[in-house]
């Protein structure tokens, strides 16, 4: 299944820019800044795809940035070495990282668990790489709770899954089943798109 | 963002919906015999609706993003593919209706996006 995930987003990554995320990428790039802006000491950013969201890093931070698709990061690597700051990028699947255990103080996700094959698996991977007490800060879309937003992201599934992401994930209920501590979850459209604040205790 | 962003991605969110109503109604009533009960077209027009909708709306989601797109569009195609599955007329006058209905449909995700947004817990 996580070659299945990687051979996907191999073959996104040459139309990801100009047909899935441009737009998108400029009306939540406020949003994302604002989650971004407390990034301090190691600080692990999952699944970094074409690196459109490394121009709303602060500067002069230390991050190891991964993903699970060699074209997605072959993308990434210009703007990567334009970032004012430590930034290196590793193939890696959330699922096997070979961080040592604690390795990092912060981990920054952008919509990453619509895809992650095992999240809740995957989440728990990440509290064991986070030290205790660290932040675990997620911009991510979610199912919704409202009707009839509710059905009409069921219906939309079976197509977005094949294209890329799923639109029904509980990706907050998951963060909570993966241990973490959930601290604050903001709504930036609906309840679907949003950001997450977790701890791992 | 810039209030003229903001603009311009709320009028993108409109036009979409009401592309996605005209659509969806115009679709729903090619489709659906007149001569059908109402509470079979009904909801094959929802889902017809929503078909065109998701279809309709993917073009714009290139220039003015994804789900603030998707939202009332798939909302417009619903209603309009319902609400033009209970009438009868010519192609031209579903599509008037359907834009209308996605106009009508935009305003309920506002509002509801003004209800939902913001902190959860």
């Amino acid at each position: 299944m996580d070659e299945a995930a990687r051979r996907k987003w191999n073959r996104a990554a040459a139309s990801y820019d100009r047909f899935t995320a441009r737009a998108s990428e400029r009306r939540w790039a406020d949003y994302k800044r604002a989650l971004f802006a407390p990034m301090s000491g190691r600080v692990l950013f999952l699944a970094v795809g074409t690196g459109l969201d490394i121009a709303l890093f602060p500067s002069g931070q230390n991050i190891v940035g991964i993903d699970i698709s060699e074209n997605m990061l072959e993308r990434a690597r210009p703007r990567a070495a334009a970032y004012d700051g430590a930034l290196e990028l590793r193939r890696m699947n959330v699922h096997e990282m070979d961080f040592p255990a604690a390795r990092f103080d912060q981990i920054y996700t952008s919509c990453t668990f619509c895809s992650v094959p095992r999240p809740v698996e995957a989440l728990g991977q990440l509290r064991r790489v986070l030290r205790p007490g660290g932040d675990l800060r997620m911009f991510e879309h979610t199912g919704s709770r409202w009707f009839p937003f509710n059905l009409m992201l069921r219906a939309m599934n079976p197509i977005t899954r094949r294209l890329g992401p799923e639109v029904v994930r509980p990706t907050v209920e998951n963060v909570r089943a993966a241990g973490f501590e959930v601290r604050r979850v903001v709504n930036h459209y609906l309840d679907i798109v949003k950001s997450i604040e977790a701890v791992n205790p | 963002m810039t209030t003229a962003q903001r603009m311009f991605f709320l009028a993108g969110d409109l036009l979409s919906a009401a592309a996605s109503g005209a659509a969806a109604a115009a679709l729903a009533g090619a489709v659906l015999p007149d001569s059908w009960p109402v509470w079979t077209t009904m909801p094959l027009g929802m889902a017809l609706g929503m078909a065109a909708a998701f279809a309709a709306a993917a073009p714009f989601q290139l220039a003015f993003g994804c789900f603030e797109v998707m939202m009332p569009s798939m909302l417009a195609g619903m209603a309009a593919g319902m609400t033009a599955a209970m009438l009868s007329g010519g192609a031209g006058r579903f599509a008037a209706l359907g834009a209308a209905v996605g106009a009508a449909a935009f305003l309920c995700a506002s509002v509801m996006n003004l209800l939902l947004r913001g902190e959860a817990s």
